[in-house]
């Protein structure tokens, strides 16, 4: 019976820790489509494609239109797919490099939220429509034109949601990827002040430009939506408070490291660590930018 | 690097830097760490923290950074040639012993020394050399000293922020600072 009483605990954390890893990666999954964002407005397409479609076929009749002539209609068809899936991809990329998640600034990660967007309006292609046409003629009724039209009709929904996310992007002023750019190189710039001599003039105007520089990231990152991006602002806003209660040599002290002692103040150890992680991170997110 | 402080107002709060030149990581057995905490502890009011760091032997000499601490820990032992080369500090310590002797400290900082294990004829000498300094012989007496000097170079004062004010001007004098 002890024995089973010690196994439990520890079997409870396993699946805690499980289910917290799934749960991250669960998120990591949604945040490819609503970076952040709300995902009601994903539910609320979703519903809506799938509603718009399974209406338009239901209340059709007969449920093909004869077209004379099938090449042109077929190839117009799979040319506008293909510019729908262009405005898709461009759009997705922008909100992807717009987030402070430096994972999502990789192409592999933006051809990932392509093909879930396009998964997506597929899985409403395939109830809607699809099954539609399995069940009124078997799946042996699904012909090129259907196929074709499911291609046009998966791309205008993928693209539809594409753009209604960017749209949401817009209206909360999300800032543009140069601003995010422009705002974390002038912050890694402005870290050379720790570089002047004690008694140099400038060092103190230098100073001055890096903390103004540090309240402008506060106010950029207030801005991020994505699980890391909000943990980069908290992690940012903690250290940024400690910082600023220093005198400039306490500073200077956190940016540099101490020297190599045997004995360390703790304090500024754990200070620096900070900012050497937020350091790594900002460097991650901005050299991203550069690939 | 030090700002100049315009009014009293500018002192509060304050942070004062405590730099301690030592080598070894104990002074009577005690680790300078958890006596510098104890002092931390100890200090009255929440208008003034104080943040210890211990530079190496090669940046002991640094005059202009130095000077922008207001207590100063030197631990003689280390600082001290066992040898009888002619000079009072080892070699690496020769700059400081002629900042020290000169007084080139400003006048509200606390310099401070503390020996561990010299012997009674090296303590004299260090006492003939630097009569104005203070030597702690035990942890206590370190940590009263300095507690001591602190008390005087509080924000929780009017006379303790006149006293910071003071001192932290005079380092700008001294750096250059405008």
């Amino acid at each position: 019976m002890k024995r089973s009483a010690n196994f439990e605990p520890r079997y409870t954390h396993l699946t805690q820790e499980r289910l917290m890893e799934l749960r991250e990666k669960l998120i990591s999954v949604i945040e490819h489509i609503t970076f952040g964002l709300r995902i009601h407005y994903l539910l609320k397409v979703f519903i809506l494609q799938f509603v718009t479609l399974f209406l338009t076929f239901q209340f059709s009749n007969p449920l093909t239109i004869p077209i004379g002539n099938q090449t042109v209609f077929q190839g117009s068809y799979l040319l506008i797919s293909a510019l729908l899936l262009g405005v898709t991809g461009i759009f997705v990329k922008d909100m992807c490099v717009r987030t402070f998640n430096p994972i999502l600034h990789q192409w592999t990660n933006i051809l990932l939220s392509v093909v879930l967007y396009l998964l997506i309006s597929m899985i409403v292609v395939l109830l809607g429509f699809v099954s539609l046409i399995i069940a009124s003629s078997g799946i042996s009724g699904i012909g090129l034109f259907d196929i074709i039209s499911g291609i046009f009709f998966t791309t205008v929904f993928s693209s539809l949601l594409a753009v209604g996310y960017h749209e949401r992007m817009e209206s909360i002023n999300h800032p543009m990827k140069s601003n995010i750019q422009e705002s974390f190189l002038n912050w890694q710039r402005h870290l050379s002040w720790v570089e002047y001599d004690d008694s140099a003039h400038e060092k103190k105007e230098k100073r001055v430009e890096f903390e103004k520089a540090c309240e402008d990231l506060v106010e950029l990152l207030r801005n991020s939506n994505t699980s890391q991006g909000k943990q980069l602002h908290s992690d940012f806003v903690d250290w940024w408070e400690k910082y600023s209660t220093h005198e400039p040599l306490g500073k200077e002290i956190i940016i540099m490291g101490q020297d190599k002692h045997e004995i360390r103040n703790e304090e500024f150890d754990e200070e620096h660590r900070s900012f050497m992680d937020l350091k790594d991170r900002i460097t991650n997110i901005s050299s991203s930018y550069d690939d | 690097m030090i700002d100049r402080y315009n009014n009293l107002s500018d002192t509060v709060p304050h942070e004062e830097y405590i730099v301690c030149i030592t080598e070894s990581s104990t002074y009577k057995g005690h680790k300078f760490s958890s006596i510098i905490k104890e002092i931390k502890n100890r200090v009255p009011g929440d208008k003034l923290t104080l943040q210890e760091y211990y530079p190496p032997v090669e940046k002991s000499n640094d005059y202009d950074r130095l000077i922008q601490n207001s207590v100063w820990i030197l631990n003689i032992d280390d600082c001290i040639s066992s040898t009888d080369s002619g000079t009072l500090f080892k070699q690496e310590y020769l700059e400081l012993q002629i900042f020290l002797k000169t007084r080139r400290y400003p006048d509200d900082a606390g310099v401070f020394l503390c020996v561990d294990d010299v012997t009674m004829t090296q303590k004299s000498k260090v006492k003939q050399t630097f009569p104005e300094l203070t030597i702690a012989d035990t942890k206590d007496m370190l940590v009263g000293i300095v507690l001591g000097h602190i008390a005087d170079a509080n924000p929780v004062s009017t006379r303790g922020q006149e006293k910071i004010l003071s001192w932290n001007n005079d380092v700008c004098d001294t750096l250059g600072v405008p």
